[in-house]
């Protein structure tokens, strides 16, 4: 589990402002599937995501979030625990036992650090268990690139 | 295991700290357009202030976990 250190918002964020860069996503960028239900959150990593040249989709449970993954089979699953219908944990399972969703590399994001969701999550084949309020979404951004590249 | 409402209480207490968090630090980011020097001051105020708050719930968060099962609520949510 990464259980990043809080860190003052100097050190968390960039200490220089950039210039907004909106880069329009190409037909080869990475698509990241985000399996959300709280629609500010799905707003802002949208928001991240598209602005660092990905092409998102979202789905608002983890019943549409499995569909969608088999479907669409993007390059990348970003997976909340907490959500109606189907929990992360069982998308992952689900994910696991069907040989498109078998490839797919998911990092678990949940709001809290629960120990025992955070194993569950690792023995059924997520790449990371990560705790949402650790991270900026600029430093999530950076996690799903790092998973991309190996 | 801790108990459910408390686990859903502080779910629910992180959930809009994380969306502030996000934001703030994507306003410093420059997503959000270019922004002053006074803004940016103040925009790290309100994020570090965020920071304390998410602490305080993972202490929390922490203290049920131990305290539990005499740890409970009564509030109904």
């Amino acid at each position: 589990m990464s259980n990043q250190s809080q860190q003052p918002a100097g050190s968390a964020v960039p200490q220089q402002t950039l210039p907004q860069q909106v880069a329009e996503p190409q037909a080869s960028c990475p698509t990241v599937l985000l399996i959300e239900d709280d629609s500010l959150l799905v707003k802002m990593y949208k928001t991240k995501f598209e602005a660092e040249g990905f092409r998102i989709l979202t789905a608002g449970d983890g019943e549409a979030g499995l569909k969608m993954a088999l479907e669409q089979k993007p390059d990348f699953i970003i997976l909340d625990v907490m959500m109606p219908k189907i929990s992360g944990l069982d998308v992952l399972a689900k994910l696991q036992q069907d040989p498109k969703g078998q490839a797919i590399p998911v990092i678990v994001l949940s709001n809290l650090a629960e120990q025992e969701k955070a194993q569950k999550a690792l023995q059924l084949g997520a790449k990371d268990f990560l705790v949402k309020a650790n991270l900026t979404p600029s430093q999530v951004v950076a996690k799903v690139r790092q998973y991309l590249e190996k | 295991m801790k108990d459910s409402k408390i686990v859903k209480l502080l779910h629910d207490l992180q959930q809009p700290m994380v969306a502030i968090k996000g934001y703030l630090s994507m306003i410093l980011d420059g997503n959000a357009g270019k922004a002053s020097d006074k803004v940016k001051e103040f925009v790290k105020k309100a994020y570090e202030s965020n920071e304390r708050m998410i602490e305080m719930v993972n202490i929390l968060s922490s203290k049920s976990e131990a305290l539990n099962p005499k740890f409970e609520t009564n509030s109904k949510l």
